[in-house]
């Protein structure tokens, strides 16, 4: 068997054939291959391509490049929200949605070879004058690419960014029109990226910008983007909406994908959108055939997908400028308590719980309660606090509700938290213990242990205060706030 | 609680040790048992001095005195020539022995590179991940002596699998010194190294340590991994040099030269000092004459260990496999306490054990805690655990470089030591104990790779396509070798495959996959069979290579992990899953391979017939000459060809089939049951070398057809054995099969579990390649055919079994009576031919 058939039934992953007994001379040969006609050396007519996609041939000083420009006008509708209205330029919403995007000093990239490194000196300007980072100039930046596992060989076919023009979406698309042509592709975009004072992504911390910066680097060209600050709309999308019902289907991305989000959010329904999975392939058909047909709706995807990034992240800046008065659901008011509580703005993050405890979930609720009652707690408000602790109990009696999830624990540490009240807040020690013996019942494990261990320092504060001479124990002591407790857990 | 050590003997040390080595040697059995003797030899290994060198030109101040500062005045001789090979710009490979300071062969060139270029990188490749984390608490203690007094700082770093992620991109930027292991450099640097440009950039040198690992297919997929290395380097524009160490192997240059496709330097003689050795062999005495059973010789080695170890010495023991390892250290344990409250003096010590308590172990072994430790090889490559009073290996390691390692674990620089090697009942073994020559005076096996193994190559020509694109003219490899692939030719077939599109003068990568991922450098097909052990809940215990699959997790069959017993209940062959349930039992399970072998191609054939041209005998000759150096024996040289025997090799098509399997039982071996498999067959193209036993050698027995079978299959068992043994190559490496043999070769078949129903008249004996493709067995073998021949015959000739055990051709039950007559008349045909 000569190299070639050998190597091609390798390639196949086949098990080796058995030979052929040579006797069957005269029988028809069978092409165990299709024979390579060379066909796929089709010229790439770049005006052609142009033309078809709509787009322009563009100039660089490694050659042209293809770049397609869309508008999206301020009065058009994407979904059920107007695309003037996505354009928000509100820097204290997003620190809330990104705590880390206040800090003024990018953090300094050491892998990266001094050629490499950006100098763009207005922001070397703006970091030494200290003066506070203005989003003059936001790009939207979402990439198409050969494979989804990075690396040396995975190519950004396609850079898709966007930006707001006097409120009109504004697209421009860099195509590559072969693989010779990458280098024009990524100088013409880091050209682009040079004015950018922030850039917003879906996933772009850990997928486009490092594939980005990889391409940069493969071609020892100048980096453009390691000191702009970083947007990546997916975590903050993750914490806001993940939440939200029927959200826990895709497991990979919490329910998160720009896709399902958009039509959730603003009732978009793309009609023939390619899937995800053919990308790729259409890409390397049209490098092959120099067809750029398939590659139409892979253009109009991508542009679906920033104009769908600007929405998303509108439609979070308005909750995060708007607090619970923007929200839509108790989930929502939850969700975006959390956000403010770790953004460190407490008093905001109240208010949404206060909203979110109205709901008509319970594992929203009692969430809701739990959260709420913590800060109390810390504030010192301990009689509010105790009051969201009984409400969390009453909201778990039902056995359907406490299957939920994290429901059943929930009930437990706000029994447990009961008890401490009583014991150290009320110094009702009496009332502390029927507590601490009706949430015996309910718990188990390493909680248990501990409740026993309150049971029996409890048992010892009153034994020693009946020692200096203090009244016999007993139920007529309880106060009305504890019996009311006590029969929390009776039924 | 005080820990209680045992009582610290220094100087009365040498005298112990010369003490149990005479009462071993003298319990050399009674006079009658002669020709059985349990110690077979004892050798004495002189002592040898320093040799010092001074400091090559060029030498940093601040190195030599960062050493002087650890007790290095000077350097050792080979020490220093690597280090001025090194100096000069040239690839150098140094023969290192256990203890003689290699890393300082090339710690020393790359410090001192950093020192006057701090931009200098280096990466260090290591076939264990447990070994870059040893070399990196030398190397980073090392590195800040070195720089202490200055501003410099050297960034001394492992990246590996257990990198943490958060970590790696400031190990990007800061190390000099980068410590990783091929898998690693395969799937996580190469594939990305535009985020690796600081180290491409500026890469000087390229440390391959333990180079005598990478052999077969591991070798032969580092190969390629370092030809695509070399591309990046080219890529960003540097040139590493290559530094290598290697254990005693006879042929250090030709691997690190093939391995790397560059020329090289050898530095083999040792300037280290090295006390005085003895290395006694020992048979474990017969029990069974008739059948050939020796006494166990795990019992012997606790025997021989415990005489070391009631004298205070502090020993290493070396057993085969994880299960010995445990039944020696509670065979160990059980015998020898040491004094009452004392910490536990044996210890274990196997792949498998967290790092913590393996840590703790070498500590032990370090400060004389521990007296005794049994392992696997775990502890045969450069973990450091001092030196040790006497190694003792219960098994022959399979390689005389390995025994020579392993034994290398006791002797410090001056003082006496002691090395045992206990032989089991293996044919190996029993012929490295018989014939000690073989051992103390003939050259070690020779590392083979073939790293152009079409299935291995293509997947690495693949995820070089992914890292940068080929050219139109570009080689893959080193320009003009002898077994060079054709690279467009490879390209072509990608590009039909999809893979790649060739445009603008170049390939380039057309697919969405990452290729890495689809490799797996410790076989050739990355297809395997996953274990599950569903007794309780499912989980996963374990893997095994596809082609073994069939044959060890058929149904019904014992799989053994770490001493538990499973019993397969299904094999889910097209899911590549095997559902098992631990079980308890007193057998294991022995599979009947069908493999039928079918000519593809014959390559070389010679006989003496005097059919070949003079020229094709010729330029055999030069080639045996330039690779294969003649090895040393007492056996006069027998290269020239056999009247009437003809050896082969070439390319065949193997076809085996799982049909059945044996019940057998523990300790006795005793076959207790079978059963019948219906399994698919697999198939594989791969190389072999094949002996075609003339007909008239066959119609000259005295014997009947049935046992004229019996004695070329029982020839085949001995012949594949000793084949293990000249390939430096695992059991598993090679497989073996015997044909009908008919007068059209193009249609030979085989026969049915080696045993084939009819004998043709002059049948073929097959050993090749148990790799798809071949990983460059086939070759060599046909070009030390006489000495494969010669050595079978001692083998059988010396074993003093009366017809067969397992030892030379086989037991008796599985071979027939006549196997040992009529395979020695066949090889005394075979061989008195030459004489004619």
């Amino acid at each position: 068997m000569d190299l070639s058939s050998r190597l091609r039934e390798i390639a196949r992953g086949g098990a080796p054939r058995a030979p052929v007994a040579p006797s069957t001379a005269g029988g028809l040969r069978e092409l165990t291959y299709e024979p390579d006609t060379g066909g796929y050396e089709a010229v790439m007519d770049l005006g052609r391509v142009a033309a078809i996609l709509g787009g322009r041939v563009a100039e660089t000083s490694f050659g042209p490049c293809l770049v397609i420009d869309r508008r999206y006008e301020a009065d058009r509708f994407h979904g059920t929200i107007r695309v003037g209205d996505c354009d928000l330029d509100d820097c204290a919403a997003l620190a809330v949605l990104d705590p880390t995007l206040s800090m003024a000093e990018a953090p300094i990239v050491d892998d990266v070879p001094v050629w490499a490194r950006d100098a763009s000196p207005r922001r070397a300007r703006e970091r030494q004058d200290g003066s506070p980072r203005t989003f003059e100039r936001t790009v939207f930046i979402d990439l198409e690419t050969t494979g989804l596992s990075g690396g040396a060989g995975t190519l950004a076919f396609l850079v898709g960014c966007g930006y707001f023009d006097l409120g009109a979406f504004q697209v421009r698309q860099f195509l590559l029109t072969s693989h010779a042509a990458e280098r024009a592709l990524l100088t013409a975009v880091a050209e682009f990226f040079d004015g950018a004072d922030l850039i917003v992504t879906y996933n772009g911390k850990t997928f486009d910008v490092p594939v980005m910066e990889t391409r940069w680097m493969f071609h020892r060209l100048r980096m453009p983007l390691t000191d702009v600050p970083h947007f990546d709309m997916l975590h903050p999308a993750r914490r806001l909406w993940r939440l939200r019902p029927g959200a826990g289907g895709d497991i990979e991305e919490g329910g998160c994908r720009l896709s399902t989000l958009e039509q959730e959010l603003f009732a978009v329904a793309r009609v023939g959108d390619v899937p995800g999975l053919e990308i790729p392939g259409r890409f390397f058909t049209f490098i092959r055939s120099g067809d750029p047909r398939g590659l139409e709706p892979v253009l109009e995807h991508n542009r679906l997908d920033l104009v769908s990034l600007a929405a998303v992240m509108a439609r979070a800046v308005q909750l995060a400028a708007g607090g619970h008065t923007a929200c839509r659901d108790g989930a929502e008011a939850l969700a975006l308590g959390r956000v403010f509580e770790r953004a460190g703005a407490l008093d905001r993050a109240a208010e949404c719980y206060t909203c979110a405890v109205g709901s008509a979930r319970p594992e929203v609720k009692g969430e809701a309660l739990y959260r709420r009652a913590l800060r109390d707690r810390r504030d010192r408000r301990f009689a509010e606090a105790a009051a969201s602790w009984r409400a969390i109990v009453e909201l778990t009696e039902p056995r359907a509700v406490r299957r939920l999830a994290r429901l059943g624990d929930l009930r437990q540490f706000a029994t447990e938290a009961l008890a401490i009240h009583h014991e150290h807040r009320e110094r009702d020690l009496d009332g502390a213990r029927e507590l601490a013996l009706f949430a015996l019942q309910e718990v188990g494990g390493a909680r248990a242990d501990g409740m026993r261990h309150r049971l029996a320092r409890i048992d010892r504060k009153i034994s020693e205060k009946l020692e200096r001479g203090g009244a016999a124990p007993g139920r007529r002591r309880l106060s009305a706030a504890t019996k009311k407790d006590a029969q929390l857990f009776s039924s | 609680m005080a820990q209680q050590t045992l009582p610290v003997v220094t100087g009365d040390k040498d005298t112990s040790l010369q003490e149990v080595l005479t009462r071993l040697t003298a319990s050399r059995g009674p006079v009658s048992a002669e020709s059985d003797p349990i110690v077979t030899a004892a050798h004495r290994l002189p002592a040898v001095g320093a040799s010092f060198a001074p400091y090559p030109e060029g030498t940093d101040a601040r190195l030599r005195s960062a050493l002087a500062a650890r007790g290095v005045e000077q350097l050792y001789t080979h020490q220093a020539e690597a280090f001025a090979h090194v100096l000069g710009g040239r690839n150098v490979v140094t023969i290192t022995p256990t203890a003689s300071g290699k890393t300082l062969c090339y710690n020393a060139p790359v410090l001192n590179a950093i020192l006057a270029d701090p931009s200098t990188r280096a990466l260090y490749l290591f076939p264990t991940k447990a070994l870059a984390q040893d070399q990196l608490a030398e190397l980073h203690a090392l590195s800040e002596l070195v720089t202490r007094d200055t501003s410099v700082e050297i960034g001394v770093y492992t990246y590996d699998g257990d990198t943490p992620s958060d970590a790696r991109r400031a190990i990007r930027g800061k190390a000099h010194v980068v410590l990783s292991n091929p898998d690693m450099v395969h799937s996580g640097i190469l594939p990305h190294h535009p985020r690796w440009a600081k180290l491409f950039e500026n890469l000087r040198f390229v440390i391959i340590d333990e180079l005598h690992a990478y052999r077969g297919v591991f070798g032969s997929h580092l190969a390629n991994i370092l030809r695509r290395l070399q591309r990046i380097c080219r890529h960003y524009g540097s040139d590493p040099i290559f530094i290598c160490s290697s254990a005693t192997i006879a042929n250090p240059r030709e691997l690190a030269e093939g391995l790397t496709g560059r020329p090289f330097e050898l530095v083999e003689k040792n300037g280290a000092p090295r006390g005085e050795k003895f290395f006694l062999f020992v048979n474990p005495p017969v029990v069974n004459a008739q059948l050939g059973i020796r006494r166990s010789y795990l019992a012997e080695a606790r025997r021989v260990a415990l005489e070391f170890l009631r004298h205070n010495l502090q020993l290493i023991l070396f057993a085969q496999s994880r299960l010995a390892v445990e039944i020696l250290t509670t065979y160990l344990k059980d015998a020898f306490h040491g004094p009452p409250g004392a910490a536990d003096v044996v210890r274990g010590y196997r792949g498998g054990y967290l790092p913590n308590r393996r840590r703790e172990i070498e500590r032990g072994l370090r400060d004389g805690l521990v007296r005794a430790v049994v392992s696997t090889n775990a502890l045969e490559l450069g973990i450091d655990i001092g030196a040790l009073d006497v190694s003792i290996m219960a098994g022959y390691p399979g390689t005389i470089a390995a025994t020579w390692q392993r034994a290398g674990r006791a002797g410090r620089r001056t003082t006496r030591s002691a090395a045992v090697l206990v032989a089991s009942s293996a044919p190996i073994d029993q012929f490295i104990v018989r014939n000690p020559s073989y051992f103390f005076d003939g050259t070690p096996e020779h590392a083979l790779i073939n790293p152009d193994n079409l299935h291995i190559l293509l997947d690495h020509v693949k995820c070089a396509a992914f890292e940068l694109p080929f050219t139109n003219d570009e080689h893959f490899g080193a320009e003009g070798r002898r077994d060079e692939v054709d690279l467009q030719a490879v390209l072509s077939v990608l590009s039909e495959e999809g893979f790649v599109h060739q445009a603008d003068g170049q390939w380039n990568w057309t697919n969405e996959s990452y290729p890495a991922d689809a490799v797996s450098l410790r076989s050739v097909s990355s297809d395997n069979f996953v274990v599950v052990d569903c007794t309780s809940a499912e989980r996963v215990i374990g893997e095994t290579d596809f082609t073994s699959g069939p044959s060890t997790l058929h149904e019904k069959a014992i799989y053994i992990l770490e001493g538990q017993l499973f019993q397969v209940e299904r094999l889910d062959f097209d899911g590549r899953k095997a559902y098992l349930r631990a079980v308890d039992c007193d057998y294991y399970t022995d599979a009947i391979t069908y493999t039928k072998v079918t000519i593809l191609d014959t390559f070389e054939s010679t006989s003496s017939g005097c059919q070949l041209p003079a020229s094709i005998d010729a330029s055999e000759d030069s080639r045996a000459e330039s690779r294969i150096p003649s090895p040393e024996s007492p056996i006069p040289d027998l290269r020239s060809p056999i009247p009437d025997s003809i050896r082969s090799h070439g390319e065949v098509h193997v076809v085996s089939r799982v049909v059945g399997f044996k019940k057998i039982k523990f300790y006795t071996n005793e076959n207790i049951g079978s059963g019948e498999l219906d399994l698919p067959e697999q198939q594989m193209h791969t190389s072999s070398y094949w002996l075609t036993i003339p007909a008239a050698v066959m119609a000259s027995l005295p014997f009947a057809g049935d046992d004229r079978r019996d004695g070329v299959v029982g020839l085949a068992f001995a012949m594949k054995n000793i084949a293990q043994l000249l390939l430096m190559c695992d059991g598993h490496d090679i497989g073996l099969s015997v044909d009908g043999g008919t007068l059209e070769r193009s249609k030979r078949t085989g026969g049915i579990g080696g045993v084939p129903d009819a004998l043709a008249t002059d049948p073929n004996v097959f050993i090749f390649d148990n790799y798809p493709g071949g990983i460059g067995f086939s070759r060599p073998l046909f070009e030390m055919h006489a000495v494969l021949l010669a050595r079978t015959r001692e083998l059988i000739a010396g074993c003093p079994c009366e017809s067969g055990c397992p030892s030379c051709v086989g037991p008796e039950g599985n071979t027939g009576p006549f196997a040992k007559q009529v395979a020695s008349r066949i090889l005394d045909a075979l061989v008195a031919g030459e004489a004619a």
